[in-house]
């Protein structure tokens, strides 16, 4: 019988049997109590009134109070074009950076997964992209991708690939690539974390029995090591996920080409100052994601997740 | 590479024919399963493995020294041994699984001391078992199946053979992580023998299952073994297991091989103290008997006895617990059992009376040193403290020389 059905079954009254026991219940609320009212107030609180702003008009004077306009901004978005375009390239870059952080996260794992000298001191490398301020990194990737001294333009310009004198994060088209490349570049680091705790955990004679029975290198890769590594897949494809499609700083601060629905409501709110708009957009993203991450576990299982 | 990649198929020319011979009667018989099974037995052979000075050495450690033995087609060879004497890396090197430094391996007449893993037509049981944990039973006995020239009905026969032998049917479809510790080993086992290898290798294979369970299953293994008559060696660290089991047992000790022989044998007949002290629980009582430590303890009466009933150039002798007797006040046998030999009678007093369940085991001080004795009864009387009479059999002393060396 759980809590619950206790609660409702006996009252609250005569569910706690002794006064020790009442004591204690009443200890263990006091002590969480902090951190319910800290969440509250931050978390539950703006996310509610988020809710009720996305039903409003927001005056620009602060005097004046919100008019309550019912659904018209979420019929206004989702009538929009801007909206959706700006959906569609959210999903890209999510999709995108997600998965490309992922293969390299894997590889650069499957690399190290081996004893070599000075091992430690490379891996602690490795993890710099992920630890930098991403403002230094932001305009690092701005220097090496401009038109005019950018050594990337340079060298495909060398290798025949590109002519243009616009810059690469100048152009809507050549932008959404960067800033995935860029964003899986410092994320990558995490997926290779997760990969290397879980592949020192296979089980060394799993790989010796393999080459007994036989398999060849590739073999044991697809027989042993994927599905060895089949839950942190799901958990790093789930968490990179979540956090590529509410991204904002990795590419706000790297070009203005790509409108994602973080940035989209961001410019909505506090450019336009529509923040009754930017409110919706925000309720919007918080509903999507919700639905995909639903999805998501359903499609691969609450255990391996 | 070398010559032996070339080598190796024609040694192995001969056996798809008498694969083929094989399918051809199993289809006769194909409705009777246990039919199969004992046929299945009946063909399965093994190959003669033997080391030559095999040597393991890791920068400046030497892990296996020189270690050479020959173990015949179809034997049970145990190699046994402490944690860290090497038994385990001889293994791996018999599989493959580790290079060799030094010396050779050759299987069937066949030196496959460079030779890969999967060339050299061995199986291996691991200690954790090694399962694939996302395949099914029958997904990890088809896997080593998959890289032969099987034809697919075949394999499914192979695997219906091997499953009904080991008494896993029932487990087929499931998953590795649904079965208990017996089933695992179970199923470990049938993965290695559904290849039908000539040389069967086993890490501790028992030695993640409980007491009980291990008794009853080495016997099981001994039994199949028999029955395959698959060259097999087997690695442990746990005497009891390597007697039950073995023809015959290695007992290696800082990487070398102390001795070799039937488990009667070596422990009846040690080489030196280290095997004399190794085998047998409680182990084997070992005193010095020459040198000033013991010059003065003459008073000591078991001490003396014990020296005077082995040749004077012994510098240890050794009495094994249950060679000790308890002898009452009339001078008579606290037991029935009586040696034939019986030394005279000696006092000695008792330190500690510990019951263990079928027997007591009761530490004594003779002088200086402890001795151990074994004892199915003792009086009701008998207390801590209390000072008992023993007498040993005079035939059951060893005697060692300042080395460890036994002297015969």
């Amino acid at each position: 019988m759980s809590l619950g059905e206790r609660l409702i079954a006996t009252g609250p009254n005569s569910y706690f049997e002794s006064p020790v026991e009442r004591r204690e219940a009443l200890l263990g609320i006091l002590l969480i109590l902090p951190a319910v009212v800290l969440i509250g107030a931050v978390i539950l609180y703006p996310l509610a009134y988020n809710v009720y702003l996305s039903f409003t008009d927001v005056p620009l004077n602060p005097n004046q109070s919100p008019q309550w306009v019912g659904l018209s901004n979420y019929v206004d978005l989702l009538t929009s074009g801007q909206f959706w375009s700006a959906f569609s390239t959210t999903v890209l870059f999510t999709v995108g950076s997600t998965v490309l952080s992922t293969v390299i996260g894997l590889a650069v794992a499957l690399l190290f997964d081996r004893q070599f000298r000075g091992r430690r001191l490379v891996r602690g490398l490795v993890l710099l992209p992920h630890v930098t301020p991403i403002i230094a990194v932001a305009f690092v990737w701005q220097f090496m991708l401009s038109p005019l001294w950018g050594s990337i333009p340079s060298l495909l310009a060398d290798l025949g690939l590109y002519s243009s004198r616009v810059g690469l994060l100048q152009r809507s088209g050549t932008a959404l690539p960067m800033v995935i490349v860029f964003s899986a570049w410092r994320n990558f680091p995490f997926a290779f974390l997760l990969f290397v705790a879980r592949l020192q955990a296979i089980p060394e004679s799993m790989y010796e029995a393999a080459r007994i029975d036989g398999a060849s290198a590739i073999a044991q890769f697809k027989d042993i090591t994927l599905p060895e590594l089949r839950g942190t897949i799901a958990i790093i494809v789930l968490l990179r996920g979540i956090w590529e499609f509410n991204a904002f700083a990795q590419i706000w601060l790297l070009t203005r080409q790509v409108t994602t629905l973080p940035i989209l409501a961001y410019r909505t709110a506090f450019a336009n100052f529509e923040q009754g708009l930017g409110a919706a957009i925000a309720l919007l993203l918080f509903v999507i994601q919700i639905l995909l991450v639903i999805g998501f576990i359903t499609l691969f299982g609450e255990d391996s997740v | 590479m070398t010559m032996h990649e070339t080598d190796s198929p024609d040694a192995d020319a001969p056996e798809p024919t008498a694969d083929s011979d094989r399918t051809a009667e199993a289809s006769a018989a194909d409705s009777e399963g246990t039919a199969l099974a004992r046929e299945m037995t009946a063909e399965q052979g093994g190959e003669t493995v033997e080391l030559a000075a095999l040597t393991k050495r890791y920068d400046s450690t030497v892990a296996v020294d020189s270690v050479s033995l020959d173990v015949a087609e179809g034997e049970f060879l145990v190699l046994l041994g402490p944690s860290g004497c090497g038994k385990t890396t001889t293994l791996r090197m018999v599989a493959g699984l580790e290079s060799v430094t030094d010396g050779s391996v050759i299987i069937g007449g066949t030196d496959v001391s460079r030779t890969t893993p999967q060339n050299r037509d061995v199986a291996m049981v691991f200690q954790n078992y090694a399962l694939y944990p996302h395949k099914t039973v029958r997904g990890n006995i088809r896997f080593p199946l998959r890289k032969t020239d099987l034809s697919d009905a075949e394999r499914t026969r192979r695997i219906e053979s091997t499953v009904e032998l080991l008494d896993i049917d029932d487990l087929l479809d499931k998953e590795p992580a649904a079965l208990s510790g017996g089933q695992r080993q179970r199923v470990a086992i049938a993965r290695a023998i559904a290849r039908e290898p000539s040389v069967l290798l086993m890490d501790e294979p028992l030695s993640n299952l409980d007491a009980k369970l291990r008794v009853r299953t080495r016997s099981e293994l001994r039994d199949l073994q028999q029955r395959l008559g698959i060259t097999t060696v087997y690695v442990t660290h746990d005497q009891e297991e390597a007697m039950s089991v073995a023809d015959r047992i290695a007992i290696m000790n800082d990487g070398r091989i102390e001795q070799v022989g039937a488990p009667e044998e070596v422990y009846r007949d040690p080489n030196s103290t280290f095997i004399a002290d190794f085998l047998g629980d409680p182990s084997m009582n070992i005193v010095s008997v020459a040198g000033e430590n013991t010059a003065g303890a003459t008073a000591d009466g078991l001490v003396a006895g014990l020296a005077a009933a082995s040749p004077d150039r012994a510098a240890q002798v050794g009495i094994r617990p249950e060679d000790l007797y308890l002898v009452d006040e009339t001078g008579g046998f606290v037991e029935d059992a009586a040696p034939e030999a019986a030394s005279s009678v000696y006092e000695c007093p008792l330190t500690v009376l510990e019951p263990i369940g079928r027997a007591y085991e009761l530490t004594l001080e003779a002088g200086a040193a402890q001795m151990v004795a074994r004892a199915r009864t003792v009086p009701d009387e008998l207390r801590d403290s209390d000072s008992v009479r023993i007498a040993f059999d005079r035939d059951a002393v060893y005697a060692f020389d300042r080395n460890g060396g036994r002297l015969r």
